[in-house]
């Protein structure tokens, strides 16, 4: 596992390597001491695993999220912040808190492999070479920030999304979110087999429509399983019978 | 204040109305009736009565009576009631005869009738006086009340908040983080490191409970506190001091320098990526004590919610420690937060918090 250090302080990074040399599938590539630099390290090198710092100076550890294109696995690790781990409700959480137990360690450790390797079967095999490296797949994980709150979200899991002027909506499990994105932006980003550009304000995801009918002036309208109905243009309704194969 | 006087001119009124009713009532079952003579009379009694005390209250006020010693101000108190009683009776006996004539009340210079005109506006007098008096030692020992109170409360506070900060599990944390690491890079260090984080707990834990302690005290509290942190930022903590060796006797309230050092810390040099200085600056302004640190960084009074409220308790300390004479200055300056503390020799509020 191609691993980052992310943490401002010098000693704490030096700790950590100490004691992440006891796991031999665990490869340090590089460590960072600012969220900038983190950036630059994560796109370019593209490791599986992340160790971050939530304090640090100039932009924080949920800033730093907030700018990837890429997201590895993320173990946050921090002294005690009650308050930035709260940020997260419901999901599968991974962090270590300072000093760092060794059984804890092993336990992330162990988590983290299975989820990477799982992830890694799942890439089809070839898909990589094809060039669609900057496509997130339905398997990615995306790192969403409202206000206070954040997830982690397997795109999968994302039932559609919603553009609100300059922010888009998310929709997942009872969770609707607001993010700082354009829909075009996310639209050249997501796999476009399973997200769907429905009409201006939509994107939907596939897996999720159950139902289909026609509508008004050759246009259609999905219902998707959580039963919201959403309209399908008419420009959009030829691609979308393509796709679904009607 | 306005509060004040209001509740005074009703009292006032009040207590000559019923001085007045009680007159009319004696004169009407025990005297002549109910006569316009001596509803008359009753009237000037009660006008001249009010004239003359609202004066000697202005007296009382101006001459600052009601904050003398309890023993004088009965002397005061005494004395004027005779010469207050006495011109009374002689402006109401002059007005009357002047006014009044068909209450045919001047009875000439008889000695004896005089007299006891005299002692019965002295008691009216020495009854005012009672009465106004107890009210204000009342409301003075209720505003005394209140700051002792707020005096504690704050001290706990402090207190509380301190210890919460030293304990701050952040800080906390990761210190024993740092010093994990340098046991193996420098185990000498990692020792010394130790000791000073006992002796900075030690120190928080004792000083918090007492109301001054000498600068020196403190410094070492903060010099303490600022090794460790320094393990932990390594190069990006600069620290400088500059103590004059006068003020190291210094009696100041505890914590408050460290309050400022660890807000330095927090909101100047964790939050700036290449770090910053802080610096210690103490020395004799005539008889005040001034205590300046200085830190890299912006201070913006909207943002920082945390900080307030560490420099807002410093400040209600130091109002409540010394009233007017102390002083905090928070201000920007060539990127570099400034924070300046005055404090007077004396306290202004003794064995208060005890």
């Amino acid at each position: 596992m191609k691993t980052l250090l992310v943490d401002d302080e010098r000693l704490a990074r030096k700790e950590l390597t100490t004691l992440l040399r006891e796991y031999p599938q665990i490869e340090i590539i590089g460590e960072c001491s600012n969220a900038d630099e983190a950036r630059d390290e994560i796109e370019k090198h593209k490791p599986d695993l992340v160790f971050l710092d939530i304090q640090m100076p100039g932009k924080n550890g949920f800033d730093l999220l907030e700018e990837l294109h890429y997201l590895p696995q993320i173990v946050f690790v921090t002294a005690y912040d009650e308050y930035a781990l709260k940020a997260f409700e419901v999901n599968a959480l991974d962090y270590l808190l300072k000093p760092v137990e060794n059984k804890r360690l092993d336990e992330t450790i162990k988590k983290m492999e299975h989820r990477i390797s799982e992830l890694k079967s799942q890439v089809p095999v070839g898909e990589e070479l094809v060039g669609n490296q900057s496509k997130l797949t339905e398997n990615d994980q995306i790192f969403l920030k409202d206000g206070e709150k954040c997830w982690f979200v397997t795109l999968k899991d994302v039932r559609m999304f919603e553009s609100e002027g300059n922010y888009v909506r998310v929709y997942f499990g009872s969770s609707k979110p607001l993010i700082l994105k354009s829909l075009n932006n996310l639209e050249e980003r997501l796999d476009n087999k399973v997200f769907f550009r429905t009409n201006r304000k939509f994107i939907v995801n596939l897996r999720w429509v159950e139902h289909i009918e026609n509508w008004f002036n050759g246009g259609l309208q999905v219902t998707l399983r959580d039963q919201t109905k959403v309209e399908v243009s008419r420009r959009q309704a030829a691609k979308f019978r393509d796709l679904m194969s009607l | 204040m306005g509060s004040n006087r209001t509740v005074y001119w009703v009292a006032q009124f009040s207590g000559w109305l019923l001085y007045a009713t009680l007159l009319v009532l004696y004169n009407v079952f025990f005297g002549p009736g109910l006569q316009p003579v001596i509803l008359k009379s009753v009237g000037l009694i009660v006008l001249v009565g009010i004239a003359l005390t609202h004066l000697y209250r202005n007296i009382i006020v101006a001459l600052n009576w009601l904050n003398q010693p309890i023993l004088r101000a009965v002397g005061l108190v005494l004395m004027s009631s005779a010469l207050l009683g006495t011109a009374l009776h002689a402006s109401h006996a002059v007005l009357s005869n002047l006014l009044i004539p068909e209450l045919d009340a001047f009875n000439g210079f008889d000695l004896a009738y005089n007299l006891q005109m005299v002692i019965n506006w002295i008691i009216l007098v020495l009854f005012w006086s009672v009465l106004y008096f107890t009210t204000h030692y009342f409301a003075n020992y209720k505003k005394e009340e209140i700051k002792n109170l707020q005096m504690l409360a704050s001290q706990n506070e402090i207190e509380l908040t301190n210890l919460k900060s030293q304990l701050n599990p952040h800080f906390m944390f990761n210190a024993l983080n740092s010093i994990r690491a340098l046991v193996d890079e420098d185990p000498k260090q990692a020792k010394k490191a130790i000791t000073q984080l006992s002796s900075m707990l030690r120190g928080a834990l004792q000083t918090g409970r007492r109301q001054l302690i000498p600068l020196e005290e403190e410094l070492h509290l903060v010099k303490s506190y600022l090794s460790i942190e320094k393990i932990r930022f390594e190069e990006r903590l600069q620290v400088s001091y500059r103590i004059a060796d006068d003020t190291l006797s210094y009696q100041i309230p505890p914590l408050m320098i460290q309050t400022l050092v660890e807000n330095a810390v927090k909101h100047g040099i964790s939050s700036l990526t290449l770090g910053g200085e802080i610096a210690i600056e103490t020395l004799l302004d005539g008889e005040k004590l001034c205590v300046k640190v200085s830190n890299s960084g912006l201070y913006d009074p909207q943002k920082s919610s945390n900080s307030g409220i560490g420099l807002k308790n410093t400040e209600r300390r130091l109002r409540l420690l010394y009233g007017e004479e102390a002083s905090m200055i928070i201000k920007n300056e060539n990127q570099q937060v400034i924070t300046v503390l005055n404090i007077p020799k004396n306290l202004m509020y003794e064995n208060l918090a005890s």
